[in-house]
């Protein structure tokens, strides 16, 4: 629980490239009558989302 | 209530979070808690009638972000502190039945958005110390809800495999002009190949040289990339890819849904430096030695520490390499 140096989740430095289609992530977040958080994540991706 | 009370012996934590005795335990498929909440039907986790993915706290956490001081106050040698931090569940898809195998490259590959999503917020707070990313697959492993679901432990600490890893890690590095131990070995499996269990452009699978279980399998990013945040879109679908062919050679195996703990290794959220010493990789510990025995852990590998493992990773590689060449693509 050491609470020294910088507080940062990495996220640094993509790898080469970069074409490849990012999906298009949509985030609601709500929260719950108990008060939790919900969130919703969704895609666009409509049937190419089908599983097989 | 939510305590942790640390272990002078082992130099670790122990979480304490009583209230998850009364947590729903396999109930009918029927009345699924993470199952969308049907126009008419019972009111579950999920208050609308479809979704894609979804992630909530988890409703019988292990650790809380408000969790009080605990009464019990410990003494010097065997302190305690509140059970700070979050417990997430990431529901896969809306249908029941769905298990992560069966899901498509773009839904794994979704998935791994969320997942990074998740990494970075959690992250991000001041009192996470590690994001820990897992799955528990097949009443073997304990489940006490069959929806395809994964769960996100944010812990106020580095646990202590993660530690014990990121150090052997760091020790490895200093001796060896600043070498990255996870990247040597991968170059070692990818040379080696009797391991491999399936190659892609970004990321491998294969059986450890050293597994503690018989099919275990570790699927390493090819960079030395710290987390699942700092993946490329192509090493992202990389990822999915690997992962599915993984998923689906394990349930060719022995011809069923094959029971597992899947979890991800990654950079702490701590503040420290990891560069060089962190590398993502995921880990699969199925519990099955055959297809009708389990590997259990018990007096040497719970109370020694040391595993004793019937089967070699190059047998275990060699079976589970063709279940996943011989699936259909």
């Amino acid at each position: 629980m050491d609470r020294s140096g910088d507080k940062r989740a990495d996220t640094s430095a993509a790898g080469p490239g970069g074409t490849a289609r990012e999906p298009e992530m949509v985030k609601e977040r709500e929260t719950k009558e108990d008060g939790r958080y919900i969130i919703f994540y969704s895609f666009g991706d409509g049937e190419e989302q089908e599983d097989g | 209530m939510n305590q942790l009370r640390w272990d002078p012996t082992l130099a670790e934590w122990v979480a304490y979070a009583t209230h998850r005795q009364d947590r729903t335990f396999l109930p009918p498929a029927e009345y699924c808690p993470l199952d969308p909440t049907k126009p008419g039907g019972f009111p579950t986790e999920v208050p609308r009638p479809s979704y894609d993915i979804v992630v909530f706290e988890n409703r019988f956490p292990s650790l809380t972000p408000d969790a009080p001081e605990p009464e019990e106050r410990g003494t010097r040698l065997t302190p305690t502190a509140p059970g700070h931090g979050i417990c997430e569940v990431v529901l896969y898809s809306d249908d029941h039945y769905a298990t992560l195998a069966g899901m498509s490259e773009r839904r794994i590959r979704n998935l791994i958005e969320v997942w990074a999503d998740r990494y970075t917020e959690l992250g991000a707070i001041d009192f996470v110390d590690y994001v820990f990313i897992f799955e528990n697959k097949g009443e073997a492993i304990g489940v006490t809800l069959h929806h395809p679901h994964g769960q996100i432990y944010a812990y106020p600490f580095v646990p202590p495999r993660p530690a014990k890893e990121l150090g052997a890690a760091r020790e490895y590095r200093s001796r060896n002009d600043g070498h990255c131990l996870h990247c040597d070995l991968l170059a070692g499996e990818l040379e080696d190949g009797r391991r491999l269990v399936a190659k892609g452009e970004h990321f491998a699978a294969f059986v450890p040289f050293y597994a503690h279980f018989p099919y275990e399998a570790h699927v390493y990013a090819r960079r030395c990339a710290s987390s699942i945040a700092s993946l490329s879109p192509e090493e992202r679908w990389d990822l999915a890819r690997v992962l599915k062919g993984l998923l689906v050679g394990y349930d060719r195996l022995f011809g069923f849904s094959l029971p597992y703990m899947m979890v991800m290794h990654q950079a702490p959220t701590d503040g420290g430096d990891y560069e060089g010493v962190a590398h993502f990789h995921v880990e699969f510990y199925p519990p099955n030695r055959t297809a009708d025995k389990l590997k259990y852990l018990a007096g040497s590998e719970t109370g020694a520490g040391a595993y004793i493992v019937d089967a070699l990773p190059e047998e275990t590689a060699r079976s589970l390499r063709e279940a996943v060449e011989d699936a259909p693509s």
